[in-house]
């Protein structure tokens, strides 16, 4: 840890000629997403006679991760929405040279005192907050999917997409990871992606910005139950604004062990949130269609996150996790959007 | 192999979620540690049905080969349907028990994948039959702690 404190603080002397006495310390890995390394630590330097201090966050690209991402869309992501109504933390600086700490990163602010975690929301004193916590969630996504992409400046950075090919676009990718990772067959998530191309969506009705990993342990919150911050923009995306709702929905978001979407609220209820705040409608037969698509979204990371530990790539936990506790629980979900499950 | 395994496994991920974790500083070696914790539990509960519910599984999707074989029209797929409807399980390792496993499964999407364009009546049969395994498939695999 004290090689990267001295890397980190020579990297940020070179991003801040002006500031005397950089000091790096109390860095410490946390727990931040799946496919970053992150870290917090306490920047202290002296400015204008004057000594300051910031508490900030390092995610550093690791050889393999859960998901495979562009560093370069999840800090535009971050960058685009700050200050608007969509609450992120600020984020400074991006460095794609690995020569600095070892593989790409980038730096932001620390928001703390906040919890993020499924199963603290399940307690006291946040259990008290669900409907406040929930109105919040939901109303955020809707902005998300109300903003335009090309006034956040997003359209240049993130891949383009017509609205009758969000669908698609989305689903040929995740059946292409599980083709690759795949290590076991998957007969429920097939009979889904069959039933899907054989039933198309209707065209988004906008192309908005997707965030990609939209739930329950993605979002800062605190003990009144106020949302701070969204975070882990890294799968962030053009595309059908559906997509994002469909993958709150998702069953294996039932943290609390019964039918509250995200731990928080029924169904519905999150979804006419989302529709109130969003201006858009969720027609039942299309947001069927993408909470199936969740579906098939999460077994493709969980079977990738599997693959990444077996061969080696990746030997964290968490990856062996995702695949055992989660892909039974998908298909399981799948069965149920299908009408199949006894 | 006594104390049971399942019973060792799940006391080690109490003591480590009670015991260890507690004692351990930053938070991100705790939540290492507890994902550890949940694996063990995970293992505990899944040792003692890992060869049943595959040996299960695997005589169950043979039986279904036998009775589907007659709706397949296309001879490459019924011929490899018939095959595996006539295998069985003779080395009872895990190992062994996957692959095999994986051999059926992998033929039941194609199986499944055919008769989903056939309108015969005995393919709705047949697709109503997979459904139904499918089905019983997730309650073989089912994990006391699953949240769905």
């Amino acid at each position: 840890m004290a090689a990267l404190e001295a890397s980190l603080a020579e990297y940020i002397q070179m991003k801040m000629p002006a500031a005397a006495e950089i000091r790096v310390d109390q860095l410490a890995q946390i727990s931040g997403g799946a496919s970053r390394q992150t870290y917090r630590f306490r920047l202290s330097y002296r400015e204008r006679d004057e000594m300051r201090e910031r508490r900030l966050i390092l995610r550093r690209d690791p050889s393999a991760s859960l998901i495979d991402t562009d560093r370069k869309i999840e800090f535009a992501a971050y960058q685009a929405f700050f200050g608007t109504s969509v609450p992120v933390p600020e984020v400074l600086w991006l460095e794609d040279d690995a020569r600095h700490l070892g593989s790409p990163f980038f730096i932001g602010v620390e928001m703390t005192g906040l919890e993020t975690s499924p199963s603290r929301i399940l307690m006291e004193p946040y259990a008290a907050h669900h409907q406040k916590i929930a109105e919040q969630k939901w109303s955020i996504l809707g902005a998300i999917a109300a903003h335009d992409p090309a006034k956040l400046g997003l359209v240049g950075v993130m891949e383009p997409v017509a609205p009758e090919s969000c669908w698609k676009r989305e689903l040929d990718y995740w059946e292409g990871v599980l083709d690759s990772d795949e290590l076991i067959p998957q007969p429920i998530i097939r009979a889904a992606i069959r039933w899907m191309r054989r039933n198309p969506p209707r065209p988004a009705q906008k192309v908005s910005v997707v965030h990609g990993d939209y739930r329950t342990g993605n979002f800062l919150f605190d003990e009144q139950g106020r949302i701070h911050g969204i975070l882990d923009w890294e799968m962030a995306h053009l595309g059908d604004p559906l997509e994002d709702l469909g993958w709150s929905l998702n069953r294996v978001w039932c943290w609390a062990h019964d039918d509250r979407r995200g731990g928080l609220i029924a169904r519905e209820d999150a979804i006419k949130i989302w529709e109130k705040a969003s201006g858009l409608k969720a027609a039942p037969d299309a947001i069927h269609w993408w909470e199936l698509f969740a579906t098939v979204k999460g077994q493709g990371i969980w079977v990738s996150s599997a693959h990444a530990w077996e061969t080696g790539a990746n030997k964290d936990p968490i990856l062996v996790l995702s695949s055992w506790a989660l892909m039974n629980s998908q298909d399981r979900a799948a069965l149920e959007l299908m009408g199949r499950l006894q | 192999m006594r104390p049971r395994v399942e019973t060792v496994f799940q006391t080690m991920a109490m003591d480590l979620i009670e015991r260890v974790i507690p004692a351990i500083g930053p938070s991100y070696h705790q939540g290492t540690v507890g994902m550890i914790a949940t694996l063990l539990a995970i293992v505990s509960e899944e040792w003692d049905r890992a060869a049943s519910r595959r040996i299960e599984e695997n005589n169950r999707l043979r039986e279904m080969f036998k009775q589907a074989a007659p709706a397949i029209n296309e001879p490459a797929l019924r011929s490899r349907i018939f095959q595996l409807a006539k295998t069985a399980d003779h080395d009872f390792h895990i190992t062994a028990l996957e692959n095999n496993n994986c051999a059926l499964r992998a033929a039941l999407i194609a199986l499944h994948a055919h008769v989903e364009t056939q309108t015969s009546t005995e393919a709705r049969k047949v697709e109503a039959a997979i459904w139904h395994e499918l089905a019983k498939s997730t309650e073989r695999r089912r994990l006391m702690s699953a949240q769905f």
